[in-house]
């Protein structure tokens, strides 16, 4: 081959290549509307309901198809905001309440007070739009799938230490009592909470009741007795040995994978896992019973784990885009997506339904029912809107200090509190 | 004609390489999160900033504390070429064994390290008990003391490279002329004598290249931090730290890109450095080989 050709080769390559990055052509002749719906680790688990669902909303709109993005938990809001970086950001985007301040910030989501009308918006419960899907009043969202924490405890770790049902822990100082009667009768471990994961640790003073920012988020507020006793009790549990030294390293995953091996005898998580553990470790599962979430001494506060549904403000059919988002979340579709997995409906007609209420005497029966009565109790375990990376990461470095005996917990929480008010003062 | 045959790989590193860095070093002059309304200039002071930031200082230092990887690797790989490098039977099936960890992906590594090194429930605390060199309640926090948790995973990276480097050494080993051995054998020399005296110094410029390598890889140290600890317990290398402050978002990170950039322009003259001081070395021998 001569020189000229192949040089004409390498570049004929070279425009392929770069052509090929662009994005897919157009299809057919008629051109149809195309919504995109960007959600978190939904498939393959749930793909029949999902083009079922948009098989129908397709039905209603014949001029519309839906094109669905799903992706991992992990690293899907740094994708997001590649996506939003681009000229072609998703119309339909599903996030967590924990997400929104930095899409609100950047200002990308369209307020869902002019997408939708009030008798839409009304339909939800409104402790979870307070909370969920509000920023300074302002909503931007609507919520879809809820998860209230429920307690599962593996029994035949229980029997092995001795316990019966009736020793299952309501509140988190009879969990520290059983806690020690595990560790003391069997190689396992009682629980496994995560310390250090995005700022973690402040759920367990929002459990509590001990508020962390002043509304404005001006100061920190968890600097007073009851704040210094719930940290106390947390870093004092890890300096004693009664959960694993990895609760200053791990993620959420690792105690899920603990509970299904059967080393930890109590679980504190959504319900939605219990179908993790029925499907991987049959044998936990039979053993698994289940109760309310544990609660601070006689506290009542269930927090909730909520999964919204946001508006883009680039998309280019706004109101297709936010039927489509009403149409997802409403009581019919929300209540057959809520039968495939044991998650809640945040629309109050759906959460009444006698699935809800009647339930089959099985972890996943008891666990739905416990959930669904929990949710009106409920609250969101929120992130700040002010400089929230650099609050966990002096809540994680103090966190770590104190567990590791380098300095007292009154020292900690007050370093705590004077670093988190220079940061919000920045 | 030339320049038509570079253009595809000019092309592609431009787009890729050389444009990614020459913003970064543009980004570094600002205040920058994608896609917020307040970006905006602010000239050197993401600069100065870092000199009061003891995070940096504190990351900066675990990376040259990372260094101290850097001799365990040349010494355990030339002490493995040393001893894969004979033609024996079944040879080629221990090299084979001891590069698999370097084909292997470093999360796969990084996970199943981490599982192992588990402080409760892990496969080395375990078999310490079973042992008997730890009781039946004891337990080392391999990833979960300050002490600790550097070393441990400073101990997977160069589990994970010693493959590598020791291929390098094989060929060093492979290029030291026969009759020199032989003549130091002839003379009276013992293995451990041919050993220090003809076969380490034969090698002096792929120690250094070894080591010039693994030093800018343990510079750079990244997944095994991400994976392994999280960059807690005082683990956090600049790498980690840099993508944390700038590209780390997950419930609530605010990216600050403009400020994770002047720390990785303040790295990249680092790496500079070392990769200069490569190259002069290298030179230094080259000249000192031929004349």
């Amino acid at each position: 081959m001569k020189i000229r050709t192949r040089a004409l080769l390498l570049l004929a390559l070279s425009a392929l290549i770069l052509f090929g990055c662009r994005s897919g052509s157009r299809e057919g002749g008629t051109e149809k509307i195309e919504i995109s719906f960007f959600t978190m680790q939904l498939r393959p688990v749930f793909d029949d309901y999902f083009n079922e669902l948009f098989a129908e909303f397709e039905k209603l709109h014949p001029n519309v198809k839906i094109k669905w993005m799903d992706y991992p938990a992990e690293g899907y809001d740094t994708k997001l905001i590649t996506s939003f970086m681009g000229s072609d950001p998703p119309d339909v985007i599903n996030l967590t309440p924990q997400m929104l301040p930095t899409f609100v910030s950047r200002g990308v989501l369209q307020s869902s007070q002019q997408a939708f009308p009030k008798e839409v918006v009304d339909k939800y419960f409104p402790n979870v739009i307070r909370d969920a899907c509000q920023i300074k009043g302002k909503t931007y969202a609507l919520p879809w799938y809820l998860a209230t924490g429920v307690t599962m405890c593996n029994m035949k770790i229980f029997q092995e230490a001795g316990l019966t049902q009736e020793d299952i822990p309501k509140t988190s100082q009879e969990m520290k009592g059983i806690a020690r009667i595990i560790r003391e009768k069997t190689d396992k471990f009682p629980f496994f909470p995560i310390y250090t994961e995005a700022g973690a640790f402040r759920g367990f003073f929002i459990s509590a009741g001990v508020p962390i920012l002043d509304e404005n988020e001006t100061r920190a507020l968890f600097n007073t007795p009851k704040g210094l006793e719930v940290f106390k009790f947390w870093t004092d549990i890890y300096k004693e040995g009664l959960v694993p030294s990895e609760a200053l390293t791990a993620m959420h995953r690792r105690p899920i994978e603990l509970y299904k091996n059967g080393k930890l005898a109590v679980f504190n998580s959504g319900p939605q896992f219990l179908k993790h553990v029925k499907a991987d470790a049959p044998d936990v599962y039979k053993n698994t019973v289940v109760r309310p979430g544990i609660q601070w001494k006689d506290q009542e506060i269930y927090t909730v784990d909520v999964h919204i549904i946001v508006l883009s403000k680039k998309s280019k059919h706004p109101e297709l885009a936010a039927k489509f988002a009403a149409f997802v979340t409403n009581a019919s579709n929300q209540l057959k997506f809520c039968k495939l997995t044991t998650i809640i409906p945040s629309v109050m007609e759906a959460a009444h339904d006698p699935y809800f209420t009647e339930v089959e005497d099985t972890p996943e029966g008891k666990a739905r029912k416990i959930s669904a009565e929990a949710i009106q109790k409920a609250i969101v375990v929120r992130t700040p809107n002010k400089h929230p990376g650099k609050l966990f990461r002096e809540m994680s470095k103090i966190v770590e200090s104190v567990c590791l005996e380098e300095m007292t917990a009154e020292e900690g929480l007050g370093i705590l509190e004077e670093r988190w008010n220079e940061i919000l003062g920045e | 004609m030339a320049y038509t045959f570079l253009l595809p790989t000019l092309v592609i590193l431009g787009m890729f390489m050389f444009y990614p860095i020459f913003r970064a070093f543009l980004l570094s002059f600002w205040q920058y999160t994608p896609l917020s309304p307040d970006n905006r200039f602010v000239g050197i002071s993401n600069y100065t900033q870092l000199f009061s930031d003891a995070e940096f200082w504190g990351a900066l230092k675990n990376s040259f504390l990372y260094l101290l990887v850097v001799p365990v690797i040349i010494i355990l790989s030339l002490g493995l070429s040393l001893l894969v490098e004979p033609k024996i039977p079944f040879i080629n099936f221990f090299r084979a064994c001891y590069y698999l960890p370097v084909v292997t992906m470093m999360v796969v590594v990084a996970l199943v390290w981490s599982k192992i090194f588990e402080t409760d429930f892990g496969l080395l605390n375990t078999f310490l008990r079973r042992l008997g060199f730890l009781g039946q309640n004891q337990s080392i926090p391999w990833l979960t003391s300050k002490k600790l948790a550097l070393f441990t995973v400073m101990s997977v990276t160069a589990w994970k490279g010693l493959g590598y480097y020791m291929v390098i050494f094989i060929a060093g080993l492979r290029s030291i002329p026969p009759q020199l051995i032989e003549a130091s054998m002839i003379d009276g020399c013992k293995p451990h004598q041919t050993l220090f005296h003809v076969k380490i110094p034969m090698l002096w410029p792929y120690i250094t290249l070894v080591g010039i390598i693994s030093s800018i890889s343990a510079l750079q140290v990244f997944e095994e931090i991400y994976i392994m600890t999280r960059g807690q317990v005082g683990t956090s290398t600049l790498v980690f730290h840099i993508y944390d402050t700038g590209i780390w978002i997950q419930q609530g990170g605010e990216q600050e890109m403009g400020y994770a950039c002047s720390m990785g322009v303040l790295f990249f003259f680092i790496i500079f450095a070392f990769s200069l001081l490569n190259y002069r070395i290298m030179r230094r021998f080259h000249t000192t080989e031929t004349g």
